[in-house]
């Protein structure tokens, strides 16, 4: 209701212009300007307009919080961090392309990719003396970063970053960095992907056979290894692999197999599945 | 029906020849209960018999026919074992489809008249040196009238009526069958479980049952739902793969080749310590003295040697002693710079 009638009150001054004049006279004080002036000089119009074009790229379930983070982002990343030390500033930078990668989820395409290159900028950005550009180090430093929140565990990190990472001093071009954010990502996504297939497999008793574990991971690992990656039909394959038919097959296959019953935990589920993922993880050269 | 035999001599003549088995498909007999002529049901089974030349057993392929208005197929062959050839107690009835589906829902046309191709890995059985084959025709609605199959033709191996590699993986036929039971049997599991009643003979035989820790009652885990979350799993792994970059960061590897080649012309030890990148901090693999840089595994990617022997080139000629740190960034504007 506030915000009804916020919205009537608005418009109700500019029609009576009577009222309008005592109004701005009070605010803007010095020049007479019209509001569409105002905001344009203040640079509030851009900054909206980039504010709901980034609400609108990233689709965020909670637009409020969303655009709380991003003009607090704002304030932060203003100049008021010119006083501060290299080493600093540098800090500062990294914060910010991390904001920018983690604004848009990496299935929307075009606004990810926007948000990587912002990433890029703001990072290649440098002191006078040096030549702009991404380095290694700085490349590294952001994709350790956007791996720590998730809940992967450390060996698997660390094993894609490994595949991923740069030397301190290399220069790192665009693609290289683009795909080694959105592999971090991907990564974060399939780790609590797998998680739930494991809750899926231990039907509720939180202990998995280890025979099915092994039969479902088998059989994601037969799909992705299918024929050669140009080939349209290797999808039809893998989806008649990974249907329920197929799975099911494989799994009571698995649990007919006279062995020792034994489980898998939820640990070592995750490295196998992750470990299928980074092998297809293209290594940087 | 016509005895789709024609090719008698064809076939059996030239031995690559493309083309079905010669054969002689007998017209198909219903199963009647009664007299043929006066009774008013109509039987709902029919069998044709399809008879091979005896001297020739066949190593059947694929089947090929028509499919006029017959639900449920049975395909029975009879095998002879090649160890006791002579004895006629040798040849052996086996069952190679068992009730296979053509038409999903008998009173309907769905499929009634459709071509159907039964290949050799679809079957239940090894079908090699076959001698008859017997097709038990079910039709269990009696809105048809008749019901046959048309066009019958046998492909010895080899030979094949259309595409030579079809994948198996699109057609599995037999295996289909199971995962049904197996639907059923978890469910039943499932249901028994839920209402209570002990599980009784339905997962008897099922292993799992025996297991301590007693997870043994669902015994496999919803396929449904694994599926769902194996395929997204699957969907990630390819979106990354679709996003592979053929972007560089041009590391400058000293190869084994490179290595070689500074070997053979002599690099003077006095001019510079090429640094290896593999060696972390350049503390390692010393090169130009003549040793060989220990890492094959950085194989020469066409340019990037080139380019390697053309800095070396330019870099001969540059006197006196110095120390060249070769590696991504340096490589990249040593070259635009020179």
């Amino acid at each position: 209701m506030a915000a009804c009638e916020k919205r009537r009150s608005a418009p109700a001054p500019a029609t009576g212009s009577g009222l309008v004049e005592p109004v701005r006279a009070g605010v803007g004080g010095r020049e007479p300007e019209s509001e569409a002036e105002f905001l344009l000089q203040a640079g509030v119009t851009s900054m909206v307009r980039e504010a709901l074009l980034k609400v609108l790229e990233a689709r965020p379930e909670e637009p409020v919080s969303f655009l709380a983070s991003y003009f607090e982002k704002l304030v932060l990343s203003g100049p008021q961090g010119g006083a501060a030390g290299d080493r600093h500033r540098q800090q500062q930078r990294l914060v910010r392309a991390l904001w920018y990668v983690r604004l848009a989820h990496h299935s929307h395409r075009t606004a990810f990719n926007n948000n990587v290159s912002m990433a890029y900028e703001c990072l290649s950005a440098r002191g006078r003396r040096k030549k702009p550009g991404v380095n290694g180090r700085i490349y590294s430093e952001l994709l350790k970063k956007i791996c720590q929140d998730g809940e992967a565990p450390e060996e698997v990190v660390s094993s894609l970053l490994r595949k991923i990472q740069c030397r301190d001093h290399e220069a790192v071009p665009f693609d290289v960095f683009r795909y080694g954010v959105l592999s971090c990502f991907v990564l974060l996504e399939f780790v609590a992907k797998a998680d739930t297939l494991y809750d899926v497999l231990d039907d509720g008793s939180g202990v998995a056979d280890k025979r099915v574990c092994q039969a479902v991971l088998g059989t994601l690992e037969d799909a992705l290894g299918a024929s050669d990656f140009s080939v349209p039909i290797r999808y039809l394959e893998a989806g008649s692999k990974l249907g329920p038919d197929c799975l099911a097959l494989a799994m009571d296959k698995a649990l007919l197999e006279r062995k020792i019953c034994s489980s898998m935990n939820r640990e070592e589920f995750l490295k196998k599945a992750t470990a299928l993922f980074i092998a297809k993880v293209k290594p940087i050269d | 029906m016509e005895p789709a035999a024609p090719s008698l001599g064809h076939g059996a003549g030239r031995p690559m020849a493309t083309g079905p088995a010669p054969c002689t498909v007998r017209s198909p007999v219903a199963l009647q209960v009664g007299d043929v002529k006066t009774d008013l049901a109509r039987p709902g089974v029919a069998v044709i018999d399809v008879a091979l030349p005896p001297a020739q057993p066949l190593d059947l392929q694929e089947i090929v026919f028509k499919n006029s208005y017959t639900a449920f197929l049975t395909v029975r062959v009879q095998r002879r074992r090649p160890c006791d050839v002579g004895r006629d107690s040798a040849r052996k009835w086996v069952t190679c489809l068992w009730n296979h589906c053509l038409m999903p829902s008998p009173h309907t046309e769905a499929g009634s008249q459709d071509y159907f191709s039964l290949f050799r890995h679809q079957l239940l059985c090894d079908v090699d040196q076959v001698t008859a084959v017997r097709l038990i025709l079910r039709q269990p609605s009696p809105v048809w009238l008749h019901f046959t199959l048309e066009e019958l033709r046998l492909y010895p191996r080899g030979q094949q009526s259309l595409q030579t590699d079809f994948p198996s993986w699109l057609s599995h036929l037999a295996p289909q069958q199971q995962p049904e039971n197996l639907h059923g049997v978890s469910r039943l599991l499932m249901s028994s479980a839920g209402a209570g009643v002990s599980q009784g003979a339905v997962g008897m035989s099922r292993p799992e049952l025996e297991c301590p820790g007693g997870r043994g009652q669902q015994g496999v885990p919803d396929p449904e739902k694994v599926s769902t979350e194996v395929q997204q799993l699957w969907v990630l792994t390819e979106m990354l793969r679709a996003n592979q970059t053929a972007a560089r960061i041009g590391r400058f590897d000293v190869s084994f080749q490179l290595a070689l080649f500074i070997a053979h012309r002599g690099w003077p030890p006095a001019l510079g310590l090429l640094r290896c990148p593999a060696c972390a901090e350049g503390a390692g693999c010393i090169l130009g003295t003549g040793s060989i840089c220990s890492h094959p595994e950085l194989l020469p990617a066409g340019h990037a040697v080139r380019n390697a022997i053309k800095l070396l080139g330019k870099l001969l000629r540059v006197p006196g002693p110095g120390v060249l740190e070769v590696d991504g960034c340096y490589d990249i504007n040593l070259l635009s710079y020179t």
